[in-house]
């Protein structure tokens, strides 16, 4: 009888998230609830 | 080695992406559910709050993140891997995988037009859109949908990795929201007490149908379990603590800030038309356009995490052949990412009915949730069976049983209200569903039922003769038959009828490839039997339930071991060739039913049979299925004859 490996257990490839897209995704957040701020307060859109 | 165990940052965060979607946007139109066409009232606010944290710590806690996560298979989740563990208790298991299979995918298919249309409706929150028409929301839903659903064709691995990044700001968001509103009503902390949620249930008039809102809190629960195998049980937990707390401390600030602003008034379908929504309200009005952003953004995530867990429950549902074969694409190499062009389509056309249909968010809450009861109650009896295998104690096995069928008969009860209101689309889309999968997997139980299996041994010799006589022009040189027959032993009557019979099919080698699925999702072993060496071989493969059937390039792999162990010649030997070592062809032969005129059948068992064959048609065919390449590959007929005919009066005469 000849066997062939198994494959690897589970892995998350590329979908895998690392500090740099955690920060990247923080800093665009913080972006965003600024110009949120600044598009209510400072240039009055929408209102 | 990579263990999904471990708990890790990386870990945590694609739990949050990947899981938590639907859980996690919950806090859209759950209050808005409950309170629609009621009076706020401390009575109903704080009960429901209170039937909301009970039911998270119940359902999605205890039955779900302690219990039911420890039944995996190998590493994976999801109710077909726990059907997969526990089949072998009894056949009649395979109706609540069947019937939790097709519930989880219909109700699935409303999970994106209520996340995304619930997220889009915040549009009306802003003054200058205050009055935005349905109808553009409508289209803004469908074109945020047609995107997503277009996309999947090229997987998802690179946006996915900013997945749990934006769910851990959107549930941090939740929390700040919540705790922001706290102070608006501190008498809501009172909720934490079960007492007010049963009082409501009890005293509230209509007080059970409550639940029917109160279940959309827990609508996500079953993914938990469904990507266990992506994400690794602890990582899973540890997430789960905060994903909960994020959770509880928004319902939280919803409930006190509807007691601050709306005690005493009504809800009516007016105010929820224009705009009410308490996730909304309790944003300050600046932090309208971030929170409508985010809010989306967290809508699109869990529609991705329905659409990959659909793609993922239909292999695997074709793998234990509980559904058509249809094609698997892998746009990338992570494992995991698939793509089935059909069930893309299929869903995309399901969501934009959806979404057509029921036009708003709060229609669509109206409809949402009975289907995916059903699929909480198939997961009870599967677990208890589960149980039973591991060899718990029944008192503790009776004691799960009383106290998960008690609740989800309850929210099934209080669901079934939803029926009229759209509750019969998601049953009936589950229903067509559980019908797909019970023609197929009754069929097969019908063909299994009439293949007649012959001893091999007593036809080894004249496959000899038939290998060696010149006489016959040969066929190919290496002839490879699919077989069924699970005894090496044994073959099927209609494989030796084609090799001596039909039309003799002369060849050097004679291989027979039979395919096991395997209860392990991951298993890909084969086992070689020389049955007459360098003249007929019998090739086992053992599949997992997870694993893709590429036999073409399988059994290259298997050819090339044996030769490279020196136990089989696949040069040809053809005389004219004799100098040049070239190796010789493969041709696959492919056995395919169909019904023929003769076949007498039990009427129910014809129409499966119809209905069977009908599908059939429109799914991939036998060679496709095994991942066979067409050119190489020869399907022949078969009737399917069950019985002997009726006895037909013909009689000759003279002239």
């Amino acid at each position: 009888m000849i066997d062939m490996k198994n494959e690897e257990k589970t892995r998350w490839g590329d979908e895998a998230p690392g500090w740099k897209d955690f920060f990247l995704v923080l800093v665009v957040t913080a972006l965003l609830i600024a110009v949120s701020w600044v598009a209510w307060f400072k240039l009055h859109w929408f209102h | 080695m990579f263990s999904p165990n471990k708990v890790s940052f990386a870990g945590l965060l694609i739990a949050l992406g990947i899981i938590y979607g639907d859980i996690g946007t919950s806090p859209l139109y759950v209050l808005n559910a409950i309170t629609s066409g009621k009076t706020i009232t401390d009575e109903l606010v704080i009960g429901a709050l209170s039937l909301i944290i009970w039911t998270l710590t119940l359902q999605t806690t205890i039955k779900y993140v302690i219990l039911t996560l420890n039944a995996d298979n190998r590493g994976e989740g999801g109710i077909f891997s726990l059907f997969a563990l526990v089949r072998r208790r009894g056949k009649w298991l395979v109706a609540p995988a069947m019937l939790g299979g097709a519930a989880l995918l219909a109700d699935g298919m409303i999970t994106p037009p209520i996340s995304v249309t619930s997220a889009v409706e915040g549009l009306k929150q802003i003054p200058f859109l205050s009055t935005i028409e349905q109808s553009t929301i409508v289209y803004i839903v469908i074109g945020i949908l047609s995107i997503l659903f277009f996309i999947q064709q090229f997987g998802t691995a690179f946006i996915g990795k900013f997945f749990g990044p934006i769910m851990a700001c959107w549930f941090t968001m939740l929390a700040i929201l919540g705790i922001v509103h706290l102070a608006d009503d501190l008498q809501i902390l009172r909720a934490l007490n079960p007492y007010y949620g049963i009082r409501l249930l009890i005293e509230y008039p209509h007080g059970l149908y409550i639940l029917g809102g109160v279940f959309l809190c827990t609508t996500g629960a079953e993914a938990l379990y469904s990507d266990l195998g992506h994400c690794g049980k602890w990582n899973i937990r540890y997430s789960w603590i905060f994903v909960k707390a994020c959770l509880i401390l928004n319902y939280f600030g919803q409930g006190a800030w509807l007691l601050s602003q709306y005690k005493g008034q009504a809800i009516t379908t007016d105010m929820i038309n224009e705009g009410f929504n308490p996730f909304y309200g309790v944003m300050p009005h600046w932090f309208l356009y971030f929170g409508i952003v985010i809010a989306t953004a967290a809508a699109i995530i869990a529609s991705q995490a329905l659409i990959s867990g659909s793609f993922t429950l239909i292999s695997e549902a074709m793998r234990l052949n509980l559904w058509p074969k249809l094609r698997i694409q892998y746009p990338t190499e992570a494992r995991g990412q698939l793509y089935i062009p059909t069930i893309n389509l299929l869903l995309l056309a399901g969501c934009l009915g959806i979404v057509v249909y029921f036009q708003k968010a709060s229609n669509m809450e109206a409809a949402y949730g009975l289907a995916i009861t059903l699929c909480m109650i198939a997961t009870s009896i599967l677990f208890s069976n589960y149980l039973v295998l591991n060899r718990i104690r029944p008192v503790f096995i009776y004691l799960y049983l009383a106290i998960f069928l008690t609740i989800e008969l309850s929210f099934l009860y209080a669901n079934i209200q939803k029926f009229p209101h759209g509750g019969y689309v998601a049953l009936i889309v589950g229903g067509l569903l559980f019908l797909i999968m019970y023609i197929w997997f009754k069929a097969r139980k019908i063909k299994n039922r009439y293949v007649e299996f012959v001893r091999l041994d007593h036809y080894i010799s004249k496959i000899q003769e038939l290998s060696n006589d010149r006489s016959v022009p040969k066929y190919a040189t290496h002839l490879v038959f699919m077989t069924s027959a699970d005894n090496p032993k044994e073959i099927e009557h209609k494989i030796i009828y084609s090799i001596l019979n039909k039309k003799p099919k002369r060849a050097d080698i004679y291989w027979l490839v039979h395919v096991d699925t395997m209860d392990d999702p991951y298993t890909s072993e084969y086992k070689v039997e020389h049955i007459i060496p360098n003249d007929i071989i019998r090739i086992d493969f053992r599949l997992g339930f997870r694993v893709d059937t590429r036999i073409n390039l399988m059994f290259r792999k298997v050819v090339e071991d044996l030769v490279a162990n020196k136990e089989v010649n696949v040069i040809n030997r053809y005389e004219s060739f004799a100098s040049n070592s070239n190796v010789g062809d493969f041709q696959f032969v492919v056995m395919e039913k169909y019904i023929s005129q003769d076949t007498e059948l039990p009427f129910i068992e014809r129409l499966i049979m119809k209905l069977h064959f009908w599908v059939k048609d429109l799914s991939l065919s036998e060679e496709k299925g095994f991942g066979l390449d067409p050119a190489n590959v020869t399907v022949e007929k078969f009737p399917l004859i069950v019985g002997a005919p009726a006895r037909l009066r013909l009689k000759r005469v003279e002239d």
